[in-house]
C-alpha cells in the first residue's frame, strides 16, 4: 500500500492538467476493471461489472477520488525570467514561499519566493514569482508558457514508519485505497469507481461523472483537515484516530440515515472512525449529490495535517481504517436500503 | 379556510434542519394526505404533493417549491467539560444566540443553554463586541462522561422556541423561514380543490435550501415543469433599516422581478392578483435572489421562474415574525395562478 501511494503521491498534477497521474491510475486499474475510459474533462473511470448471473436490475455504486491537487499557473513572463503566477485550488500566498514546484509540460523544476519587501505572513500572490534559473524573459520563454501549470514537487517520505509526509497525499492516498478495492471487489452491484479531475477547482470533474453515471448510491473518498496541531481550529479529528466519516462539510449535510449507518458498519467490523464535521472544508460529495435529480451521497476522509501544504501528514492506521470501512460498507446488507 | 394559524405553528415547532427534515416532513405528509393526489419523498428529502389537472392532452406541469428546511446547528466537538462546540447549518446569527434554550437532539433529546459571559467578569473591549459562533458553547448540566455517553460530534440542535401570537394576526418564532411559505403551498392545494383547473401541479417543499438550495434544483430535473415558482419569505419593514430595503407586513405577498426571473410569468402573477382582487407588493431583485428560485431557473434546459415571497422581520433569529393573511394571500395568489393557467400561456413562454 506505501509503495503504491508513494507512487502517486510524488507526481505533479494540478487542477486541469492532471493527465500524468491520470495514466499512472490508468496503468494500475486496466487489470483489475472490467472497463475503463476518460471523459471530456479527464476524468478516468474504472468499471467493475457485477458477477455473472447478476439481475438485470442491478444497482450501481459510484466511489469517487479526486487525483488532482492545488498548484499554481503562469500569468506573466517578466524581462529578467522571473515567472508572475496565480493560484489554481486551495493555496495561501504565505505557504508557497520557498517551495519547490514542477511544470506539467516541459517537465522543470522552479522555486517559489517572494519579493524583497513582501512582509512575510501578508504575501500576496501579486508578490510572489518562480525562479527557473534562467538569465532572461527569452530563454524563460524557451522552457515554459503563460498558463503552464506547476503543482508542488516532492517525494512521499515516512516520518516513522506509520506515517506519511508528502505533497499530494490529498488525494493520491484516496485514489490507492480505490484502486485496491478495485483490485478486490467482488460485489453483486455494478461498481464504478472515478478518479476525478479539477476537484480544488470547484469539483468540476465530478459534476460531469455524477451526471453521467448517475449511481444509485455515491461514497467519496478524500482527505479532511485535523483540529490536534497547536491552536488549531476547534475540529473534532485527530490524526491516528480512525477513518473521518462525513457528516458536514463547507458544502453539504450528510443524510443522517447514511451517517448512522457508516458508524454501524464500523462499530460491528470495530474500524476505529471518527465523526467529521469541517464547516469550511470542500470535498466532490457536494456537487455529486446534486446530480441529475439527486444522488445519495457520503464521504469517508483520511485526517491530515496541514493540507494544502507540501508537507501533508496522515497516518497509515486511518488509511488503512478507511479501506476496511469501505469494503465492510459495500458488503454490508443494508447498503441500498438505508 | 382549513388550514390556518394552528398548521403554521405546529409546523414551526417541530425541527426540519437543512438535509434532516424529518420532524417538519412528517406533519405536511399527514396534513397533505387528503388535498394531494400523490406525495413522494426524494433522495434528498424534498417532498412532492402531486395535484393532477382536469382535461385530455398533455397537462402543462406547474412546479411551487417553498423550502421546507429550517437554520439550525450542529455539534462540532465536544470540549473538555463536556462542553459542545457548535457549526452552522444554515446561517444563524451568532450575536442573538447567547442566553438562548435549545435542543441537543443526542440519543435522547437533551436541554441546554448557549452560555454567555458576564457582563462583570467581560473586558469593557468584550463587550462591546459580539462573540462569533467559534467561541460560543452549548451547557447541558451533565457531566462530561454523560455527555460523550448521550451526543456525538455531528448531532443536531436548535433553539427552542414555542410560536406566539402577537397582536394584529402577527406571529413570532422560529422557522418562520420557511414554514410560512410551506402553510402557503398547503393553502394552495386546498384552494385547488375548490377550483377546476388544467394543468399538474408539482407541489414542493424542497430540502436542502438554506446549505445551496439544491433540494428544489433535484426535484425540479426529476419534474421536468414547464414553470415554477419558488415560495420563500423576504426582509419585513423594521425601524433602523431603510424603506427600500424591506416591505411592510399584512399588505400582502411580494412579487419579484429580476433577471432570475420569467418576465411574462411574474406580470401573469400581478395580472392575477388584480383580477382577483388579492393584495400584492412588488419587490425588486438585481441578481441572486437567495432563493429556490436561483437554482430553479438553470435546472436542465432552463425552466421559466418566478418568485413569491412573504415579509418577515428579524430573519434567521429565533424570533421571526409575519402576519398571517400575507400566508394566506400567498396559498390564493398561486391557486388561482394554476387555475387560471392555459396552454397558450405556457407555450408562450419560450417566446420572448
Amino acid at each position: 500500500m506505501k509503495d503504491l501511494i508513494k507512487s502517486l503521491a510524488g507526481v505533479s498534477a494540478p487542477a486541469g492538467a492532471e493527465q500524468e497521474v491520470i495514466r499512472a491510475i490508468r496503468a494500475r486499474v486496466e487489470g483489475v476493471a472490467d472497463e475503463v475510459y476518460t471523459d471530456t474533462l479527464g476524468n478516468l473511470y474504472a468499471i467493475k461489472k457485477p458477477a455473472a448471473g447478476a439481475s438485470s436490475s442491478v444497482k450501481t455504486v459510484l466511489v469517487a477520488a479526486h487525483a488532482d491537487e492545488p498548484g499554481v499557473t503562469v500569468v506573466d513572463i517578466d524581462d529578467e525570467g522571473f515567472l508572475r503566477i496565480a493560484p489554481l485550488g486551495h493555496l495561501a500566498a504565505a505557504d508557497l514561499v520557498g517551495r519547490r514546484v514542477r511544470f506539467v509540460r516541459s517537465k522543470i523544476l522552479g522555486v517559489i519566493y517572494a519579493e524583497g519587501d513582501a512582509k512575510r505572513n501578508a504575501v500576496d500572490f501579486s508578490q510572489l514569482f518562480v525562479d527557473i534559473a534562467v538569465s532572461d524573459q527569452e530563454e524563460a520563454r524557451k522552457l515554459v508558457q503563460i498558463g503552464d501549470a506547476a503543482a508542488f514537487a516532492y517525494e512521499m517520505q515516512e516520518v516513522t514508519p506509520r506515517v506519511l509526509l508528502g505533497h499530494a497525499l490529498d488525494n493520491r492516498v484516496a485514489c490507492a485505497v480505490a484502486i485496491n478495492l478495485l483490485a478486490s471487489a467482488n460485489v453483486p452491484f455494478q461498481l464504478v469507481v472515478v478518479f476525478s479531475v479539477q476537484q480544488q477547482v470547484g469539483s468540476r470533474g465530478i459534476q460531469v461523472a455524477g451526471y453521467r453515471i448517475n449511481p444509485d448510491l455515491a461514497m467519496v473518498l478524500d482527505a479532511t483537515p485535523t483540529g490536534d496541531t497547536p491552536k488549531a481550529k476547534r475540529l473534532n479529528l485527530t490524526m491516528g484516530s480512525g477513518v473521518a466519516i462525513k457528516a458536514l462539510d463547507a458544502g453539504m449535510a450528510v443524510a443522517p440515515a447514511l451517517v448512522q449507518h457508516l458508524i454501524e458498519v464500523a462499530e460491528k467490523a470495530q474500524i476505529p472512525y471518527q465523526i467529521d464535521v469541517s464547516p469550511e472544508a470542500h470535498t466532490d460529495a457536494a456537487n455529486l449529490q446534486i446530480a441529475r435529480s439527486g444522488i445519495p451521497t457520503c464521504g469517508l476522509s483520511v485526517p491530515t495535517r496541514y493540507l494544502d501544504t507540501p508537507s501533508q501528514m496522515m497516518h497509515m492506521d486511518d488509511v488503512d481504517a478507511m479501506g476496511k470501512l469501505l469494503q465492510a460498507w459495500m458488503a454490508s446488507e443494508r447498503l441500498f436500503d438505508v | 379556510m382549513l388550514y390556518d394559524q394552528a398548521l403554521l405553528r405546529r409546523l414551526t415547532e417541530v425541527t426540519g434542519g437543512s438535509g434532516d427534515e424529518g420532524g417538519a416532513r412528517q406533519v405536511l405528509i399527514e396534513v397533505a394526505q387528503s388535498l394531494a393526489d400523490e406525495i413522494s419523498v426524494d433522495h434528498l428529502g424534498s417532498v412532492t404533493m402531486r395535484k393532477n389537472g382536469e382535461g385530455l392532452g398533455r397537462h402543462p406541469r406547474v412546479m411551487l417549491s417553498a423550502h421546507l428546511d429550517e437554520i439550525t446547528l450542529m455539534v462540532k466537538k465536544i470540549d473538555s467539560g463536556g462542553f459542545l462546540r457548535l457549526a452552522q447549518v444554515g446561517g444563524f446569527d451568532p450575536r442573538t444566540l447567547p442566553g438562548q434554550e435549545v435542543t441537543v437532539f443526542g440519543r435522547e433529546p437533551l436541554l441546554g443553554v448557549i452560555a454567555s459571559k458576564p457582563p462583570h467578569l467581560s473586558t469593557p473591549e468584550e463587550r462591546k463586541h459580539s462573540q462569533p459562533l467559534d467561541e460560543l458553547y452549548v451547557d447541558l448540566g451533565l457531566a462530561e462522561d454523560r455527555v460523550r455517553a448521550l451526543v456525538r460530534v455531528g448531532d443536531r440542535l436548535t433553539v427552542r422556541r414555542n410560536t406566539i401570537d402577537l397582536a394584529g394576526g402577527r406571529m413570532s418564532g422560529k422557522a418562520m423561514d420557511n414554514r410560512a411559505s410551506v402553510t402557503a403551498l398547503v393553502i394552495c392545494l386546498e384552494e385547488l380543490c375548490r377550483l377546476r383547473f388544467g394543468a399538474d401541479v408539482y407541489a414542493v417543499a424542497s430540502a436542502q435550501e438554506e446549505i445551496g438550495a439544491i433540494g428544489a434544483m433535484t426535484a425540479a430535473f426529476r419534474i421536468k415543469p414547464d414553470l415554477a415558482i419558488a415560495i420563500d419569505v423576504c426582509h419585513g419593514e423594521m425601524p433602523g433599516v431603510e424603506k427600500d430595503r424591506v416591505v411592510p407586513l399584512g399588505k400582502g405577498p411580494v412579487v419579484t422581478l429580476g433577471p432570475r426571473i420569467h418576465p411574462s410569468l411574474y406580470r401573469r402573477l400581478l395580472d392575477t392578483a388584480k383580477r382577483h382582487r388579492l393584495p400584492y407588493q412588488l419587490g425588486l431583485s438585481q441578481g441572486a435572489t437567495g432563493t429556490d428560485a436561483d437554482t430553479l431557473q438553470v435546472v436542465a434546459m432552463g425552466i421559466p421562474t418566478a418568485l413569491v415571497s412573504i415579509p418577515l422581520r428579524y430573519m434567521h433569529t429565533s424570533v421571526e415574525t409575519i402576519v398571517f393573511s400575507d400566508v394566506q394571500n400567498a396559498g390564493l395568489l398561486l391557486a388561482h395562478l394554476i387555475a387560471d393557467l392555459n396552454s397558450e400561456f405556457v407555450e408562450g413562454l419560450t417566446c420572448y
